[in-house]
């Protein structure tokens, strides 16, 4: 009988990922293979170009650098806000949860635009550089405007990720090492920083995933140099209409970003025995 | 008590508080811009352009679409996801942590490569694009979060305090009602927060699925941009800013938004 109720209460969703998760991914990997359009590059061929195409090789590496790269600035920055939360006054913290959590709830596409309004070449900061009598900055359409709008979309979910780490860990430990004379930077490297490394890995693997798959901020505020494969793989769809190349990067992408994740998750594994 | 925190890095919090905050700032002063050119700081005042997205059919549509799509996929999320949270905690021992990851793999998955999925599997399976698939899709992308939020909290609820409601008579009914759902709802609540934002600002999936009936907001707010430069979009969105700010005191005022790090 408790066999069918747990079986009752997990069939809904595990059905419709069945159906509508595992099959879709299989179809997107069957359909790099469709090579019923001659005109098309697809099966193996397509994955060899992407292998041997120096454009793609280099495409590809730029995504998962950036990728990393904006995991590790966002983890830097978040942290310590992350920790001014759980150490500081309830009203102070209200008022910092609620200004990291706002911009969560604006639409992405929005915050971008309001970074094309302050980067932009007649935007905010280059105004008030010619006010000034200085030489404007040519931010937009490289991975600077695209680094500061990416951060800043990413910051909330590493702060509250981390910040649920920290407010899990036994403050206690980190007293008595400092009562016992160690100081606050030995505190932080042999003490804080092991006993969160968990949390922090899995903080980091949210924040690179969220960084892998999305597009709008380098599409918005990007240019020719700041190509990345989801954008690559839009463009396939939209403007060349070529699904079967377009499914074949998708599957490479998924591929790699699974491959990471599994080493990851071996870490962690290595690390919690 | 806790030791205060050092007065540089609350002087660094602060000012990453206004680099958070500056994008919105910027997006609300250029909606009141007299100019039809987008200027920060603005030249004068008007409310032009917030009559002006009134006017917008299409824009007011997208976000009724947008706001409907978000709605339903977190009811829906709700319904699915939290029975299996609460079996995967309680009921799954062998295989729980493979069964897990298999619940959450839809977060793990590029959000890109979700998007081309499900374009190519509606058109070879002939379900086409409708509200319904597009609200398929989007409950494979939040339902994830309504589980980790709800099983993460469940975790660390004790087993006794249901046990001892059962042994005083409580049928599954009350047993759910009474006690597993209030012992549960910070993660109802944070999960229910994100499968809201993640449905509400997806671009990746949703501009594959939306045809001009089903238009979303972030998706109409982007192809918009393509074309127009005018503070319209401004204006859209800093109504959204408002709801948003509303949104945010309602659940502060109920539940306490300092509680959602703690569950998250």
């Amino acid at each position: 009988m408790r066999m069918r109720v747990v079986l009752a209460l997990l069939l809904p969703v595990l059905l419709l990922l069945a159906v509508f998760f595992v099959v879709p991914i299989i179809t997107v990997l069957a359909a790099s293979f469709d090579t019923s359009d001659p005109q098309r590059v697809a099966g193996w061929a397509a994955y060899w170009k992407l292998a041997s195409d120096t454009y793609y090789v280099r495409v590809f590496i730029q995504t998962f650098v950036f990728a990393i790269a904006l995991t590790v600035l966002t983890l830097l920055f978040g942290y310590p806000i992350a920790s001014f939360i759980a150490r500081t006054s309830a009203v102070e913290r209200g008022i910092v949860i609620f200004l990291v959590i706002a911009p969560l709830l604006i639409s992405m596409v929005v915050r971008s635009y309001g970074w094309q309004l302050i980067l932009g070449n007649s935007g905010l900061v280059n105004t008030v550089l010619a006010a000034a009598g200085l030489v404007p900055v040519h931010f937009m359409a490289g991975w600077t405007a695209v680094t500061i709008a990416s951060v800043h979309v990413l910051l909330p979910f590493a702060v509250i990720s981390i910040a649920g780490v920290l407010s899990s860990l036994d403050r206690s430990i980190e007293e008595s090492a400092a009562v016992l004379g160690a100081s606050p930077v030995k505190v932080f490297f042999l003490v804080t920083l092991p006993m969160a490394l968990n949390g922090l890995v899995t903080a980091a693997t949210f924040v690179f995933l969220l960084a892998m798959g999305s597009f709008v901020t380098i599409m918005m505020l990007g240019g020719r140099g700041t190509m990345v494969v989801p954008l690559l793989i839009y463009q396939q769809v939209t403007i060349t209409y070529d699904q079967p190349f377009a499914s074949a990067m998708a599957a490479v992408l998924m591929v790699v970003t699974l491959g990471m994740l599994f080493g990851q998750f071996r870490l962690l594994r290595k690390r919690s025995v | 008590m806790r030791k205060p925190a050092h007065p540089l890095l609350r002087g660094y919090v602060w000012v990453m508080m206004v680099f958070m905050a500056l994008p919105l700032v910027v997006v609300i002063g250029a909606s009141f811009n007299r100019g039809a050119a987008i200027r920060f700081p603005p030249e004068g005042m008007t409310l032009h352009w917030y009559a002006e997205v009134w006017r917008n059919a299409d824009m007011v549509r997208s976000a009724t679409n947008s706001l409907l799509l978000a709605v339903c996929a977190t009811l829906i999320s709700f319904i699915i996801g939290v029975p299996a949270a609460l079996a995967l905690v309680r009921h799954v021992h062998r295989h729980r942590e493979a069964l897990q990851a298999f619940l959450l793999s839809p977060m793990t998955v590029p959000a890109i490569v979700l998007g081309i999925a499900f374009l190519v599997f509606f058109g070879w399976t002939g379900m086409g694009l409708s509200f319904t698939t597009l609200l398929i899709a989007h409950v494979i992308i939040t339902v994830p979060y309504v589980i980790r939020s709800v099983a993460g909290v469940y975790l660390g609820v004790a087993v006794s305090i249901e046990e001892a409601a059962k042994v005083l008579g409580a049928d599954p009914w009350q047993l759910f009602t009474k006690v597993t759902l209030p012992l549960i709802m910070p993660g109802v609540v944070a999960g229910g927060l994100f499968s809201f934002i993640m449905s509400f600002d997806n671009v990746p999936v949703s501009i594959f699925l939306t045809r001009r009936e089903t238009l979303t907001l972030p998706v109409y707010v982007m192809s918009y941009l393509v074309h127009n430069f005018d503070p319209t979009i401004a204006a859209v969105s800093s109504v959204q800013v408002l709801f948003t700010t509303a949104a945010i005191i309602v659940i502060e005022k109920f539940y306490g938004i300092r509680r959602l790090t703690e569950t998250i």
